[in-house]
């Protein structure tokens, strides 16, 4: 159902362990069992985020056969950081007009 | 609650913000259609029609006319909870492409307090639930009209100084 790969970057953001896992690797690459230590997780369970976080762009895993180190990829980060960013903004001129109209809407209730 | 994650971004958007105006003013400007075609949208939009019918499971709509080349753009969606003059939650759904899927859709929660000295303070939290690329362009577009009043801001503030 969520094909737009922004609405994917999205949906791997929502979750908290996921974010977690994210923060840990902006520090540098890790494999799934050095990521599933601070979790108190099952590989299987970090496993699973991290193929959440792979298809969503935000993170590649290495070829090495093993350990296969998941890291950080920024640009699907990026795009959504900018996203939000726009969003905000969008808010915040909305929150302006508000204001403005606040203001209008009491001096005329004052005036009368 | 904190919308910021440690990695910078945060899938939950939350604006803090404080009105001059009492709280059930605040709320129905935010909540009915009268109101909110004054206000909705950004710098040079205007909105020619309006609908809200502000109780759970209430439609809305919203037609944000704007300049060329943006054209007019309907945004619609349903309230979900509303207990004026506390606190309502929609579902907003927008910028719809050829295809029929929607560029953005997202649930928002307001949140009104009173503030000392009469104003209103509102607390807003948005989950993204469709964001497309398509829409960038079209928020970078608005944030323009914003963008250059500061720019005016820090001319007049050199020129000041």
């Amino acid at each position: 159902m969520v094909s737009d790969p922004l609405s994917s970057t999205f949906a791997a953001l929502a979750d908290p362990t996921r974010r977690a896992i994210l923060a840990r690797l902006a520090l540098g690459e890790a494999s799934a069992g050095e990521l599933a230590r601070p979790f108190a997780m099952s590989g299987p369970a970090v496993t699973k985020h991290l193929k959440v976080l792979e298809r969503a762009g935000l993170i590649s895993r290495g070829r090495s056969a093993q350990q296969r180190p998941a890291r950080l990829e920024p640009v699907a980060l990026k795009a959504a950081s900018e996203w939000i960013h726009a969003y905000r903004r969008f808010w915040d001129d909305q929150f302006e007009h508000l204001d403005a109209y606040l203001n209008q809407l009491q001096t005329e209730g004052a005036r009368k | 609650m904190n919308a910021t994650t440690e990695i910078g971004i945060g899938y939950e958007v939350t604006i803090d913000r404080t009105f001059a105006a009492p709280r059930a003013l605040v709320f129905d400007c935010f909540t009915r259609a009268e109101h909110l075609a004054r206000w909705w949208g950004p710098h040079h939009f205007d909105v020619p029609f309006c609908e809200s019918d502000a109780r759970p499971g209430g439609a809305i709509r919203i037609d944000m006319r704007g300049p060329e080349p943006y054209g007019t753009s309907p945004i619609y969606g349903e309230y979900l909870e509303m207990e004026r003059p506390d606190h309502f939650s929609m579902v907003l759904r927008g910028f719809q492409d050829e295809a029929g899927k929607w560029g953005i859709e997202h649930v928002t929660t307001f949140r009104f307090e009173d503030a000392p000295g009469g104003g209103t303070n509102m607390h807003m939290t948005t989950v993204v639930k469709q964001a497309s690329e398509a829409m960038l362009p079209a928020l970078r577009g608005m944030e323009a009209g914003w963008t250059q009043s500061f720019e005016k801001l820090e001319t007049l503030l050199g020129e000041m100084g």
